[in-house]
């Protein structure tokens, strides 16, 4: 129990250690993303390329759905300050959460690249499309350029997140508690992110590209505009303080530098001071009219002696100067040298006056004032709540209020022209960059859609395509699965295959070679098993091929044949081996099985070696290679030769069997009547003998019946012994006294038919067998006597019988030979039949052979014949009885 | 000298009748072994049988049996038998009844009676 505790115990620590692994991946994560939308890039005023969005997907893959919205509430809270609204935080963590739910059940089920578009399309760009403009109060074009922006920058940073994963693989295999996604890429993957991103990388590229001339463009375009503007404002103005300045010396002229006159300052508000000085600097004529809010009195002589300097050092007819007062507005300062006026005309102008004068002039939003030192350092009263563009004509609002999508937008555009004369002063116009920006935004937009589409459209496309190949992978991949029988797999998978169906491949190719491996060393034991059953099986098997030469032949076939193997292969199977009056049927099988036919059982005559012949019953099977082209026949043999020997003793012996049966019974009704005739032949023969007269026909007669009757008795007396069941117990015989006993029966009449005896018996009489000796006394006798007809029918020269008894293995054999002729082939089989006789009428019953026949076949013994140059030869084969050897009895 | 003959066919009997009469010996034929027992009984001046071994009903050997059982006087039988060339029949019986004097093989010839008249009976 301690144990299991223990592996409960250590399950939990290393549970806890790999959250602990994950959670601190997952700052690492959330806090890169938080950099990457820091580090964002600006694409078109304000209008941010964001990274963090690559960390999220990355936390999805690589830990899991949790972790990701995670990630992506850390990552994107950075776009609140970014842009100064919630909106795109709210659509990132949506995007993040669509993800984990659709990823959540099994990955890598579906294809993030697929649902992110789907996301885009579906939830994302509606909802920045309705929020900016119900509530940000955007112009349409530049929603339509932000939402647009949005989903293309989405779907590049699931693409992002596949190439990390791709070049961090080597690392990631040193994460264990890494989610498989994040280490194990499908085939459709691959393909999807690499198709998607040699679309969507140079579509980005030309439409940034793009983005830039059109924003250069129209700006030089504005920028010209505005130089027009303004080049013709200070002509303007040059024109009317040229004008003012003729008119104040007239006045001063005609009315004798009446100071008091104010008609001096008529129509002119803006005139501060008006000064007369001589050439050589002394004042004639001073009047400074009034303080303003921008300028002390101090500071108008302060321009007199400023425009008294330089109007020293470079003469002029008429100069205009531009003054900065201690407030930092500036001062007009015009001065009108004429050399038909005596001194010289100073006039000093707040900068009010250049507003009257410009103020016909029709410009929308813009504002103008004096600069001494052209556009590059404006003075902080003219640029107000700007700051000035270190790069850029541009000013941009410093209120902390303009959040950085504003920024643009509330932006102004500068345009300063300097003014004729000396002085470095120049008249500086700025104009609300928005229309500008509008106008690049809307025409980017129209191309921006077209192309948004035109990406998102071949982006489904491969999305679809790669679905669609990935279900044939995977189809393929489970059919092929079900077949490997082994789910385990070990650690190596995982860190070297990078593709899942790479993974699967090697596995699969593993599982094939191994079973191929086995199933080949399988079919080898097979084929071997089968080659040794063939060869040794205890039937004959033969093939041949389809041109019926022979090409199997086993030990079998071999033994009962004679044939070696060496010697039969390839020789032509029906012309050299099949007894002649079979070749044509056996042929015939043989082209049937060819054919396709199955044979069974046919009976197949060969010759053996020594010329024998040997019945074979053949089973034979078509053999096929492996395209199922017949190659040729091989037959399963019975040798039947035997088999079909013994059964011919069968049907013989039943049939004698029956046959006995019959007789008996026949041989006792038989009897009566006969009985009956005998004597009532002789009662009359007798009381004929007591009659008188002479009764030689009649007694011959009679006689003659009683002689017929008693040849009848004699055949029913055989038959009767023929049929009968000896009740008798058997005993041992000595086969030799038997032979000795029956020679001594017949001998006399052999000698007197000059027929010579070979006696051929055992010297030590252990010839023993278990029998009834009048019986097989019988036997002898009755192959004896059919010798002795055969010799003297055969009347041959030699007229010998040879009698020989020996013990061979188990049995003894008794054979018995004569010089007779021997029996016609014809008639060999029939010669044991009852009542089938050569003999001529009235010699033989034709019973002799089979009783002999019955009686040996009682003892379990059998008797056979065969034909010898001179005759025939009876053999008697009896089993054998072990005993002592006993002499004979002679 | 009285010879009692027993065969279940009436020819046979009757032909062995005439020929034993013939020479010279009186018979008397019945057809069964029931019959021969009931004949023995009334007959007592019979003290041979001839007899057939294969009877319906009783064979000549229950015949023999029941006789010595039930007769209480020696009477000898010769057997005969379509089957008298059975050597082990006829040991068989001879070792069981004493009384059996020959064995007969059918069919009989006449020769064979006189023969066995000659050797056996008139001798017996």
């Amino acid at each position: 129990m301690a144990s299991l505790n223990d592996a409960i115990i250590d399950g939990l620590m290393e549970k806890k250690g790999a959250f602990r692994t994950k959670c601190l991946i997952a700052v690492v994560l959330a806090s890169l993303g938080f950099l990457g939308n820091f580090y964002n890039i600006d694409l078109a005023f304000g209008v941010n390329f964001l990274f963090g969005s690559i960390f999220t997907v990355l936390a999805l893959l690589a830990l899991g759905p949790m972790y990701a919205i995670f990630v992506s509430v850390i990552a994107s809270s950075y776009t609140i300050y970014l842009w100064g609204h919630p909106v795109a935080f709210v659509i990132f963590t949506g995007e993040a959460i669509f993800l984990s739910l659709v990823t959540a059940r099994a990955w890598p089920r579906r294809d993030i690249l697929l649902m992110d578009l789907v996301f885009w399309i579906t939830l994302g760009m509606p909802t920045v499309l309705v929020i900016y403009n119900s509530f940000l109060d955007m112009p349409n074009g530049v929603v339509n350029f932000i939402a647009i922006k949005q989903a293309v920058n989405g779907i590049t940073n699931v693409m992002l997140a596949y190439i990390v994963l791709l070049i961090a693989r080597p690392v990631l295999a040193n994460f264990p508690y890494l989610r498989p996604g994040a280490k194990l890429w499908r085939i459709a993957t691959m393909v999807s992110v690499g198709l998607s991103f040699s679309l969507i990388v140079p579509a980005m590229l030309v439409l940034v590209s793009m983005n830039g001339w059109a924003l250069e463009r129209e700006m030089k375009r504005y920028k010209t505009q505005l130089n027009e503007i303004t080049t013709h404002e200070v002509w303007a103005i040059e024109k009317q303080i040229k004008t003012d300045l003729d008119k104040l010396q007239n006045v001063l002229s005609g009315q004798g530098y009446l100071a008091e006159n104010e008609n001096l300052r008529a129509g002119q508000k803006a005139l501060n001071a008006l000064y007369v000085m001589s050439a050589t600097g002394e004042l004639w004529f001073e009047r400074q009219f009034a303080e303003t809010a921008h300028t002390s009195f101090e500071t108008l002589r302060e321009a007199l002696d400023w425009a008294r300097d330089m109007h020293g050092r470079a003469r002029n007819a008429t100069s205009i100067y531009a003054l900065e007062t201690e407030a930092g507005n500036p001062i007009v300062v015009g001065v009108l040298d004429d050399p038909e006026h005596p001194g010289t005309l100073v006039a000093v102008w707040d900068s009010s006056y250049i507003y009257q004068i410009v103020g016909s002039v029709n410009l929308s939003g813009q504002t103008m004032g004096l600069a001494l030192q052209g556009s590059s350092n404006l003075p902080a009263a003219l640029t107000g709540g700007f700051r000035q563009s270190e790069y850029l004509d541009v000013l941009f609002p410093t209120t902390d209020a303009a959040s950085k999508v504003h920024l643009w937008r509330e932006a102004q555009i500068v345009s300063s022209v300097p003014l004729a004369s000396a002085g470095g002063a120049s008249l500086v116009t700025f104009v609300s960059l928005r229309p500008v920006i509008d106008g690049v935004q809307s025409a980017i937009t129209t191309f921006l859609v077209a192309s948004f589409y035109s990406i998102v459209f071949a982006l489904f496309v491969v999305a679809c395509a790669t679905l669609f190949f990935q279900r044939g992978v995977s189809r393929a991949m489970v059919h092929a699965e079900a077949r490997i029988k082994r789910p385990n797999e070990d650690r190596r998978f995982l860190s070297e295959h990078f593709l899942l169906e790479g993974r699967w491949l090697s596995r699969w190719l593993d599982v094939i070679s191994e079973d191929l491996v086995q199933k080949t060393d399988e079919q080898e034991r097979i084929a071997n098993d089968l080659t040794q059953l063939i060869d040794t099986a205890n039937a004959p098997i033969f093939g041949i091929d389809a041109e019926g030469r022979v090409n199997e032949w086993n030990q079998t076939a071999e033994r009962i044949t004679g044939f070696t193997k060496d010697e039969v292969m390839g020789e032509d199977l029906v012309g050299r081996y099949i007894t002649d009056d079979y070749k044509e049927s056996v042929k015939e099988v043989l082209d049937k099985a060819l054919a396709g036919e199955q044979t069974a059982n046919y009976e197949f005559p060969l010759f053996t070696k020594s010329g024998d012949r040997v019945d074979v019953l053949l089973n034979s099977t078509t053999r096929r290679d492996a395209t199922g082209k017949i190659v040729g026949v091989v037959g399963v043999g019975q040798d039947i030769t035997e088999t079909k020997k013994s059964q011919a003793q069968v049907i013989h012996a039943s049939k004698l069997a029956t046959l006995g049966e019959m007789a008996t019974s026949v041989a006792h009704e038989l009897n009566q009547p006969l009985n009956v005739i005998r004597l009532a032949a002789g009662n009359c023969r007798m009381r004929l003998g007591g009659l008188p007269g002479k009764h030689e026909f009649f007694d011959a007669k009679l006689n003659r019946i009683e002689e017929q009757t008693e040849r009848a008795a004699t055949i029913i007396d055989h038959m009767r012994m023929f049929g009968r069941k000896t009740l008798e117990d058997a005993t041992e015989l000595q086969v030799c006294q038997v032979v000795r006993n029956a020679l001594h029966l017949v001998g006399e009449q052999l000698r007197l038919s000059a027929i010579e005896i070979e006696l051929n018996l055992p010297a030590d009489c252990g010839c023993r067998v278990i029998g009834h000796s009048i019986q097989l006394e019988q036997v002898i006798l009755n192959l004896l006597t059919n010798a002795r007809d055969a010799i003297l029918a055969h009347s041959s020269d030699k007229k010998k019988i040879s009698i020989r008894v020996e013990k061979v293995g188990d049995h003894i054999v008794v054979s018995l030979q004569d010089t007779g002729g021997g029996i016609p082939e014809k008639i060999r089989d029939r010669v044991f039949e009852p009542f089938f006789t050569t003999k001529e009428m009235g010699k033989g019953t034709g019973l002799g052979l089979s009783i002999s026949y019955g009686i040996v076949s009682d003892m379990n013994g059998t008797i056979q014949v065969q034909n010898t140059e001179s005759g025939a030869n009876f053999e008697i084969i009896l089993p054998s009885v072990e005993g002592s050897a006993d002499q004979c009895v002679s | 000298m009285r010879v009692m003959i027993v065969d279940d066919e009436e020819y046979i009997a009757e032909e062995l009748s005439d020929a034993l009469d013939f020479l010279g010996l009186q018979t008397f034929s019945v057809h069964s072994a029931d019959q021969a027992l009931e004949g023995l009984r009334k007959e007592t001046n019979i003290d041979w049988v001839i007899t057939d071994l294969r009877m319906p009903n009783k064979s000549g050997e229950i015949l023999i049996s029941e006789v010595n059982e039930t007769i209480g006087r020696e009477i000898n039988f010769i057997v005969m038998s379509g089957h008298g060339g059975d050597e082990f029949t006829q040991e068989k019986l001879k070792s069981s009844f004493p009384n059996v004097v020959d064995f007969v093989r059918k069919p009989v010839s006449f020769d064979t009676l006189q023969e066995l008249v000659t050797k056996t009976l008139k001798a017996g």
